[in-house]
């Protein structure tokens, strides 16, 4: 009994420290990227898009912190502007499609076996695409620019927010506290705004961050593909694809926008796992 | 000697193909083997075999050697006999005949005869336009007539390039031809050059067997194969693997790294093709001769060359007539043309929203295809034009499709095309890309868009074509091409690209081609595998 009684006091202390750990690499990292990106101009010596012959691909040194790019462009200046233009893409999309996820997957939640199928059954459809390829389809046709590819991203992430608002709100609306607010004479928005979205906010929080991690990946790859926001504009997947072309004169300059991707990938995926573990009440103890 | 007299040449011609005839084996037999598989790859699969069908570079590499030209060009790109022993114009330069070699047989034995010649560009001449992509650089035919063993063209006009048009005909079989259509022969061409058509896999391979009745020489290789690898790091990492024996169109990217590798050679010559930036005509900005001249000085060329180029694999150009091309005017251009200058660029940017031609957040499109090192000159020129203070977008769309709507829209726009002139004559260059109404507006000047006939532009082109005298004739190109390209600014010549192969050492005899094509049997060359 004692040695049981032992285990179940360390798992909580054990699990807390585990949730802390993921938010304390995490936060420090978006915390930090934020900085770079919103303060660019000040930091950085060298202006991103300009050009020099006379000093393409240079290793790193004093004046070229990560070295220059084929057109002879400061890298480091480049993945600080670069931040931004993913940061801007990720926020802008992950916030379009939670607004336009909750909507619909409270409407579907509370407006009716009619509805509720059309809206879940289109939001299984577009999940059956893998979004990589509804985003070069969409963005060929609309063509690349900053705007169209928020727009793209941020219909694409839809269904994930609609799914998890839809099934957060059936089983939320059946609580006494929801049955009560509905006896008082409530209207269906107000106990939606009031009483529903407050009691929801936690599994919309943790897919945002996750979202974002994948929206990240979606603009890097589109990016990749050349359907990102035209150059010189310089946007990290552009960064991979141009010095993948060049990788075996110089390793270096492919390396750095890939790491700044996945570090920045990472740390959305941990802060959306150390949220899940924060905010679960069942993990609360 | 680059630079022989067209009519001396037309004397020598025969006298020329018999010394190459005689040296040649000499050359061959200091060492040669024959035998073996010669495996190519190209940077594009051919689009068709049919030499009266397609116009596009991996074509013509692929059935230039299945198939034999009226007349080729030797090493320095001059024009010698080839299945023609002899040609000759009329006094009047329009009518000329030709001498057809006895005793040349096609893969399937038959002879070819003057019949065969004459059919070859009378298919093309037939065919509906967009059928046969050669119709317009023998549109000047007017009739032609085959009695014995000649050959006479009627011309519309006189006409005094046109050996070196003939140059890039290749004859056909007449009663094979007609026998199994245009489709058929395409997919089953019979031609009567150094190689035999074996069997073809679009996008795959393409295999050729060796001629052994070949009437020039007997072909050292048994066997080619060409293959398609488009991307050029792949092309690169195939040939250090030893997979292929010869690539072409080595990528900047990649000259670097074959330099070093043991087994590996590298081949260059001066390329014979033109890079540019265009103005497409159809609407302003672009349309306005002060907006040309603020991006030319805008943009850094010589700095973009050295970015886009860093193994300098390319030559910058001031006017559109390539290295190899007459007249050569580059010391008189490049002194004259507007260099590089923010400060001036921005007056004129400002002087342009003065005028209202301009917004200062005017878009100009600059729009390329889907090519790595046009892509990087797009991403320059935009920079540059942000720089002072012009909002430039760069466009990138696929090759096919970016020609198509150049050709056939009216969206007004900066552009970048390459053109190879399809014979050594200043006439390819300037009628191809410039000449506008009566005698055919051609694919350059539709893209380019000139508005009517600028008679400063045509009237050289046309008086050029009668007169035979090339000292008379760069008289009238040299200050056509000033007028081009300082007083109009239609184009900001970009560069002239060297022609860069890959082998493997084991590769002999092998002769890189100005023109791009694989020299493989020729009266110089006879390449053969050391192995």
């Amino acid at each position: 009994m004692s040695e049981a009684g032992g285990a179940s006091a360390r798992v909580p202390l054990r699990r807390r420290v585990r949730r802390h750990a993921q938010i304390l690499i995490a936060l420090p990292l978006l915390a930090g990227l934020v900085l770079v990106a919103s303060l660019a101009p000040l930091l950085m010596r060298h202006d991103p898009n300009r050009l020099n012959p006379r000093v393409k691909v240079q290793p790193p040194s004093q004046t070229y912190v990560l070295g220059t790019d084929e057109f002879g462009r400061d890298i480091l200046s480049r993945l600080a502007y670069g931040a931004r233009i993913t940061l801007i893409v990720t926020f802008a999309s992950v916030v379009l499609a939670a607004v336009g996820g909750t909507a619909l997957g409270t409407v579907a939640a509370y407006a009716g076996r009619a509805v509720e199928m059309v809206i879940m059954r289109t939001m299984d459809g577009m999940l059956c695409f893998p979004p990589i390829l509804l985003g070069i389809f969409v963005v060929t046709f609309l063509g690349p620019s900053l705007v169209n590819l928020i727009l793209v991203i941020g219909v694409l992430y839809i269904p994930r927010f609609t799914r998890v608002v839809h099934s957060s709100t059936l089983a939320i609306r059946e609580l006494e506290y929801v049955e009560s607010a509905r006896a008082l004479g409530s209207s269906a928005l107000r106990i939606v705004a009031r009483a529903i979205l407050p009691n929801i906010l936690a599994p919309i929080m943790v897919q945002a961050s996750l979202a974002a991690g994948h929206a990240i990946l979606l603009e890097s790859g589109l990016s990749f593909l050349g359907l990102g926001p035209p150059p010189p504009a310089p946007s990290w997947g552009r960064m991979v694809e141009q010095s993948g072309r060049y990788m075996q004169l110089s390793i270096l300059p492919i390396i750095w926008p890939s790491a700044a991707i996945s570090a920045t990938v990472l740390g959305f995926n941990l802060l959306g796992d150390g949220l899940r573990d924060l905010l679960d009440p069942r993990l609360r103890n | 000697m680059k630079i022989l007299s067209v009519t001396g040449l037309r004397a020598s011609g025969v006298a020329i193909a018999i010394a190459m005839l005689l040296v040649a084996p000499a050359l061959c037999f200091g060492g040669a083997k024959p035998g073996g598989t010669l495996r190519i790859a190209m940077y594009a699969d051919a689009t068709s075999l049919d030499p009266g069908g397609a116009n596009d570079i991996p074509s013509q590499k692929a059935y230039n050697l299945v198939f034999d030209s009226v007349l080729a060009f030797d090493k320095n790109l001059q024009v010698i006999g080839h299945v023609a022993t002899a040609w000759k114009p009329s006094a009047d330069s329009k009518v000329w005949t030709f001498t057809i070699r006895p005793g040349i047989k096609f893969h399937d034995g038959s002879p070819l005869t003057a019949e065969d010649v004459a059919f070859s560009f009378q298919r093309i001449l037939d065919a509906p336009e967009a059928a046969s992509q050669k119709k317009s650089s023998i549109a000047m035919i007017d009739s032609i007539e085959a009695k014995g063993n000649e050959v006479s063209f009627k011309l519309k006009y006189p006409f005094a390039p046109f050996p070196g048009t003939t140059a890039q005909i290749h004859i056909v079989p007449k009663q094979l031809a007609k026998e199994v259509g245009n489709k058929g022969f395409a997919s089953r061409p019979v031609g009567s050059g150094p190689f035999k058509f074996v069997d073809w896999v679009k996008d795959d391979h393409l295999t050729l067997d060796r001629n052994d009745q070949y009437w020039l020489k007997r072909p050292n290789l048994d066997r080619v194969i060409l293959r398609p690898i488009p991307e050029g790091t792949v092309r690169a990492m195939s040939l250090m693997a030893g997979e292929v024996d010869v690539v072409d169109q080595v990528s900047s990217e990649t000259i670097a790294k074959l330099q070093g590798v043991k087994g590996v050679e590298l081949l260059s010559t001066t390329g014979l093709n033109y890079y540019w930036l265009g103005f497409r005509q159809y609407g302003p900005p672009y349309n306005n001769l002060k907006f040309r001249r603020m991006v030319y000085h805008a943009i850094d060329m010589d700095g973009a060359i050295k970015t886009i180029f860093p193994q300098g694999n390319a030559v910058r150009a001031y006017g559109a007539v390539p290295p190899l091309v007459w007249p050569h005017d580059d010391k008189f251009l490049r002194e004259q043309a507007p260099q590089p200058d923010k400060a001036k660029a921005k007056s004129l940017l400002g002087e342009l929203i003065a005028e209202g031609v301009m917004k200062p957040d005017t878009k100009v499109l600059v729009s390329m295809p889907n090519d790595p090192e046009r892509i990087k000159l797009g991403e320059i020129l935009v920079t540059n034009l942000k720089e002072i203070g012009v909002n430039g977008e760069l466009k990138v769309s696929e090759t096919g499709s970016y020609i198509e709507t150049a050709v056939k829209g009216t969206e007004p726009f900066i552009y970048s095309l390459f053109a190879v002139p399809r014979y050594l004559d200043p006439d390819a260059v300037f009628s191809w890309l410039f000449l506008t109404g009566p005698s055919g507006s051609t694919h350059g000047a539709k893209i380019l868009g000139l508005a009517g006939v600028d008679p400063k532009i045509n009237d050289p082109i046309e008086k050029a074509r009668v007169i035979s005298d090339q000292g008379e004739r760069a008289k009238l190109y040299v200050p056509l091409q000033r007028y081009i390209m300082l007083d109009r600014l239609y184009h900001i010549p970009a560069y002239y690209r060297t022609i860069v192969l890959g082998k493997r050492s084991a590769v002999q005899d092998l002769l890189p081609a100005p023109n791009d094509l694989f020299w493989l049997v020729t009266p110089f060359s006879n390449v053969w595998l050391d192995r």
